[in-house]
This record gives structure tokens, sequence and C-alpha cells, in this order.
């Protein structure tokens, strides 16, 4: 009976329409993502409109920083199918991101600290 | 020969390789222009306006949903030339054009609005980081806009002879890429000033 149930073709051709929709069609996910992005930035949005929290760069800076992260890993991961690529096109990617991040670090960290009074 | 030119040992089409390396080598130029920003961002003449005074939130942030719509329509509008669906390309290419253009037009309300409250790019340091930064990546915008909006027409001159999803691929990363970069300066430039 087991035997029968598991070498049955009707069975196994049941399956694999459901198994080749999850595999091939994108769209519900390229959909959730975009619910996921538009939540964010709904969110950032409001934590900007309450007063007490848009003056306090302990909580702005971290909580918009990360916020922002998550909607660029979102885009660049799905959406560029960056995620699907060969492992030598995310390190190219991903190694210039950083080095350019840590030149930008010395650049801003090097700049004058006056210059902002100067006009 | 030909053939030896056109194949590749990264076994990624030549123009999406093409494409990612322009995106890494945009990071350097936006990233220039937003550490450039941050540097100036508090180098305001006495009596000319600053960020907080002109920016436009609701504004920016419409103009942050657009893109996203559109960055998902382009995602959409790869689906639909892999399915070879050309009803569902044009309809999702016309979205991304759409997008872009509602996009530069909320661009060019905040700018002219701008304008009228004294905040001219010659105005502060700070005024022309801003201008420089956000100008630069509407030109991109336009660039972007331009592009898809070619693929349109020609997918509309040309019918299901013309579908060539390693083009509409390269195309979307660069869209996709112009919409992180807005994503980025949403937050630093918009968001951040008010701290």
């Amino acid at each position: 009976m087991i035997a029968q149930e598991t070498t049955d073709p009707s069975a196994e051709q049941q399956e694999q329409p459901a198994q080749a929709r999850v595999h091939h069609s994108p769209v519900k996910r390229y959909w959730v993502i975009c619910v996921v992005l538009v939540v964010i930035t709904a969110i950032e949005y409001f934590i900007f409109k309450v007063e007490t929290i848009r003056g306090n760069a302990l909580i702005m800076y971290p909580v918009l920083g990360v916020l922002s992260l998550v909607k660029f890993v979102l885009v660049v991961g799905s959406y560029m199918h960056l995620s699907d690529e060969p492992k030598s096109l995310k390190w190219i990617f991903i190694t210039t991101v950083i080095f350019a991040l840590f030149i930008f670090l010395i650049l801003f960290l090097a700049s004058p600290a006056e210059i902002g009074n100067v006009g | 020969m030909t053939a030896l030119a056109h194949s590749t040992q990264t076994g990624i089409d030549n123009r999406k390789f093409g494409m990612w390396v322009l995106i890494a080598s945009e990071c350097f130029l936006f990233g220039t222009l937003i550490t450039n920003f941050l540097i100036h961002k508090a180098s305001i003449l006495p009596g000319t306006p600053g960020g907080q005074q002109v920016f436009d939130i609701e504004i920016t942030t419409w103009s942050t949903f657009d893109l996203l719509m559109s960055s998902v329509a382009m995602v959409l509008a790869l689906d639909a030339c892999r399915r070879r669906d050309l009803f569902q390309f044009r309809l999702w290419t016309a979205v991304v054009v759409l997008g872009g253009l509602v996009f530069l037009g909320f661009q060019y309300y905040e700018f002219s609005h701008f304008l009228h409250n004294d905040f001219g790019f010659t105005t502060s340091l700070f005024a022309s980081s801003f201008y420089l930064l956000t100008g630069c990546h509407g030109l991109h915008v336009l660039v972007g806009t331009l592009w898809l909006g070619t693929i349109f027409v020609t997918s509309l001159v040309r019918g299901d002879r013309w579908f060539n999803a390693d083009v509409v691929e390269t195309a979307g990363l660069y869209w996709h890429f112009v919409d992180v970069v807005w994503i980025v300066i949403f937050t630093v430039v918009y968001l951040y000033i008010y701290l």
C-alpha cells in the first residue's frame, strides 16, 4: 500500500506543479518586500513626527540608521537579486561599499570641526 | 573570436557585470556627495534659511513612496519579460516611467518652493551641497526614466519580437540603485537634519 502511494505517478504530477509554483513565482515575494519597505518608511515618518524623539540624537541616529539599512539590504538583496548572484559579484559590491564607507569616515573625521560655523 | 569576446569567466552577462561595476563606482560618487553634505550640514550663513525651515517631510515621504513603488514595478516588468508576457511587461514598464516622472515632478515642486523661500544654490555652503547631492540624484532619475521610456517605446514598436531580459535586467539594476541612493538620502539629508 505504501509502495503504491510512493510510486503513483499521478500523485507525483499533482505535487510537481505546486513545488514549481513555490520556486518559480517570485511575484508574491516582491509584493511582500514592497509592503515591508512601505511600512518601514511609514515608521520612519512617524518616528520623525514624534517631537520628543525627534530631538533625541541617541535614539534617532541608530533607529533611523538601522531602518534605512534594512531597506537598503532588502532592495539590493531581493530586487537587485544580489543574493542570487555568484559570490564573486557579491564580494565586488560588498567590499566596494565597505571600502567607500571607510574612506568617507576618514574624510568626515579629517574635516575641520569648525567648518560648520564658518558659513 | 566574436564568441570568445562575448564569453565571460564570471558566468554573468557582460552588460550586467558592467552595470554592477558602474554601480560600485557610483557608490563612491554619491558617498562623496553625501559626505560633503554632512561636512557642510551646519554651514548656514546668518539670516539665511536652513533645512529645518524649508524642508517639507510630507512631500519627501511621498517621493520615497513613489520610488519604492516604481522599484516594485521594475521587478514585475522584468518578471513579465522573462515570462514573455508582453501586456504585463508594457504595463509595469509604463508604471516605472510614470513613477520616475512623478518623482521628478515632486523634485521640481520642491526646488521651486525652496527658491521662493530664498534657499538657492548659492545661499550657503549647506544649500550648495544639498542641491549638488539631490540634483545629481535627480539627474540619475531622469537618465533612468529616459532609458526605461526607450525600452517601453521599443516594446510598443517591435512587439514580442523584442524580448531581451538581459537588457531589462541591466536597466532594472540601474533603477534599483537610484532607489537605494534615495533611501540613504531620505534618512541622512531629510530626517537627520533635525538633529
